[in-house]
């Protein structure tokens, strides 16, 4: 009841014709970044909070969330109609969706990917408003030593699986938070690795380090190496499933809502691996597993739904203890720090309308993308006719003007530029650039916090294993980095032992 | 591993070695508890660590990164580019500088045809001046023009 009279209040923000407006346009810009290849929602997002400035935090919150998950509907398009993943979560549903669409069934595959998503966004939604309470009302209890075990965590499972060499992840974290240390000690007040720089005192702001990242070396890429986009000529009629397709997905949707709502929440997860697990499980149970890859509408339905669902679950982390998952949310904190709100345990507390307000947007931007998605993928089609020259010298403008907005200062778009020469290396040379973001943000959080810890024990870092919680969280982080190196330690050794048990030493 | 995986990884050693060299000269500990130093002390020998590791496991890798000459040329002019408009905006502002530079990302580096390279470089400053500097009352720097 109380969670109905909370989402009620929610509904009163977010239905407001302004509001109303600004989940519409996140929704819209986040379908157009999510067809744009190369451009992804954490770019977008970075790209466009500096056009948010000046408005009430919870309509910019809402735009926000609106492209993070517009973004997941429209990375479809391309990889139905191109062949290519307009976004990192939409990698699976290349396999079948394209396959699909060279069979003429490409509306088939659109309709049950934008149905699919729909149903997981809202049940993703309906997920996060039951759990964020339960969560946040625990997270109360939880002290510097949880933090520091808990972001660190969110780190190590990041740089874990990003599917690059997990050493360079590592290294990526490392130098994230070696970049979050240069400024002002956050405790003593101490001046740290400004060089004299004044404009650094403060530190390396977070909006044109992402920008640099994701928006300015993806199209230093390009340029590099220019894409060409060529879309399938594919008709797009029959957007609405047939009932064989209906039947064959709706198992498939549901499953992969749940595989994606679990694995959204996990600290450094989020929907590329979500999406990734849906389909491997979808093939694993299937009774033909070899349609899969060859046009099967599980193998759209079922990764469709987990990176919906995974953007929904996502935001618990986000909202309930202040730790982000993904560069996305990585991103989406540093927007809420922007404006003044640290989200954690007391933001349902201390700012019902934002957190409710933005549950609610979020389903009524699912039902706007559905509405939008449906009819309108003909029309969202044609933004891949756009040629790439015009999409960079957008990207290039506004994160130059959007860069300078934040203080005024072209120091700051000196700074972008400079991210963007090194986040150019970093696509090059396969270094991630999502761990660097997400320590960046974290920096501050985790060094108070280890501070503070070892400040409440004397400097004894038994605090940290002494304590459930924490204790807990480390041991599942460590799991995470040293698993993988563990198990393939043992598998070796197995191996030789029993090469040597059949042909001797 | 590539064969650059040796090169980012000394020079990220160095760097890393610097940091915690550097950050001897701050408080690493104030009774009972870090001080200012302490953080940078060990993420500099943690990174020194992993980036030696990096190094190490790249040398005789045989995978490069293969960049085409025209592709590094087209990158080093866009970037070049880039940073003469952006020192340029204090003398002839920031929309200016900026239609500058679009116009010859568009036009010398993207190959596009010239109307479409004017009208893209125009249409996105013009969008991104009404957006910014008229919306958002952001005070781009001015030119002599007085935008």
């Amino acid at each position: 009841m109380d969670v109905l009279q909370h989402l009620a209040f929610g509904f009163s923000i977010a239905l407001t014709p302004q509001n109303l407006g600004f989940a519409f346009a996140g929704a819209f810009i986040g379908t157009v970044i999510g067809i744009l290849p190369g451009i992804g929602p954490s770019a977008g997002i970075a790209l466009l909070l500096p056009v948010t400035f000046g408005l009430p935090p919870v309509s910019a919150l809402i735009m926000l969330a609106g492209i993070y998950y517009g973004a997941m509907y429209g990375g479809t398009l391309t990889s139905v109609l191109i062949n290519t993943p307009g976004e990192s979560a939409t990698v699976m549903t290349t396999l079948d969706g394209y396959q699909l669409a060279l069979q003429g069934r490409a509306g088939a595959a659109l309709g049950i990917a934008a149905i699919g998503s729909f149903i997981a966004g809202t049940l993703g939604v309906v997920a996060l408003m039951l759990a964020a309470p339960l969560i946040a009302d625990s997270a109360v209890l939880f002290g510097p030593p949880e933090y520091f075990a808990l972001a660190l965590l969110g780190l190590l499972t990041l740089s874990g699986l990003t599917g690059a060499s997990a050493s360079k992840a590592l290294l990526m974290a490392v130098a994230g938070l070696a970049v979050a240390t240069v400024g002002l000690d956050p405790i003593a007040g101490q001046l740290r690795f400004t060089a004299g720089v004044l404009e650094l005192s403060d530190g390396i702001e977070f909006l044109p380090v992402a920008v640099g990242l994701f928006g300015i070396a993806e199209v230093l890429v390009n340029i590099e190496s220019p894409v060409r986009l060529e879309p399938i000529r594919a008709k797009l009629s029959g957007l609405i499933p047939t009932w064989q397709d209906w039947i064959a997905s709706r198992l498939p949707i549901l499953r992969g809502t749940v595989i994606g709502f679990a694995v959204g929440v996990l600290p450094g997860a989020g929907a590329t691996i979500a999406s990734f697990i849906a389909y491997g499980v979808e093939k694993r149970i299937a009774r033909e597993p070899e349609r899969f890859g060859r046009g099967a509408i599980e193998g759209v339905a079922a990764p469709e739904s987990a990176n919906n669902a995974a953007t929904a679950g996502a935001m618990v982390p986000l909202l309930t203890l202040g730790i982000p998952g993904s560069a996305t949310t990585a991103v989406l904190l540093g927007a809420f720090i922007l404006y003044g709100l640290r989200p954690g345990p007391l933001l349902l507390t201390d700012h019902p309308d934002v957190f409710w307000g933005l549950v609610a947007s979020m389903y009524v931007g699912n039902v706007m993308l559905l509405v939008l998605n449906l009819p309108g993928a003909p029309i969202f089609a044609s933004v891949l006719r756009l040629p790439y020259p015009a999409i960079a010298a957008g990207i290039l403008g506004i994160s130059v003007a959007g860069v300078y907005s934040l203080q005024n200062s072209m120091f700051d778009v000196w700074v972008a530029i400079a991210f963007g020469v090194i986040g150019y290396g970093m696509k090059r040379f396969d270094y991630p650039a999502a761990p660097f973001v997400l320590a960046l943000v974290l920096g501050p959080l985790l060094e108070t916090a280890l501070r503070q810890s070892l400040t409440i024990s004397h400097g004894n870092l038994a605090i940290f294993v002494s304590r459930p919680a924490s204790a807990v969280l480390l041991a599942v982080g460590l799991l995470i980095v040293a698993g993988p190196t563990v198990a393939s330690g043992l598998r070796t050794l197995i191996d030789r032992s029993q090469h040597r048990k059949e042909f001797g030493p | 591993m590539t064969r650059a995986d040796p090169v980012i990884g000394a020079g990220l050693t160095i760097a890393f070695l610097l940091m915690t060299w550097s950050s001897t000269g701050l408080t690493y500990s104030t009774e009972f508890a870090p001080g200012p130093g302490f953080a940078p002390f060990w993420l500099g020998v943690v990174g020194a660590g992993i980036s030696a590791y990096v190094a190490a496991r790249g040398v005789g890798a045989r995978e490069g990164v293969a960049v085409p000459r025209a592709g590094l040329v087209r990158l080093a002019a866009a970037l070049a580019g880039l940073v003469v408009a952006m020192v340029a905006v204090p003398s002839v502002g920031l929309a200016l500088a900026l239609a500058a530079y679009l116009l010859f990302l568009t036009l010398a580096i993207e190959r596009m045809p010239l109307a479409s390279a004017v009208a893209t470089s125009l249409g996105t400053t013009l969008l991104v001046y009404v957006v910014f500097a008229r919306l958002l009352d952001v005070p781009f720097p001015a030119g002599p023009l007085g935008f």
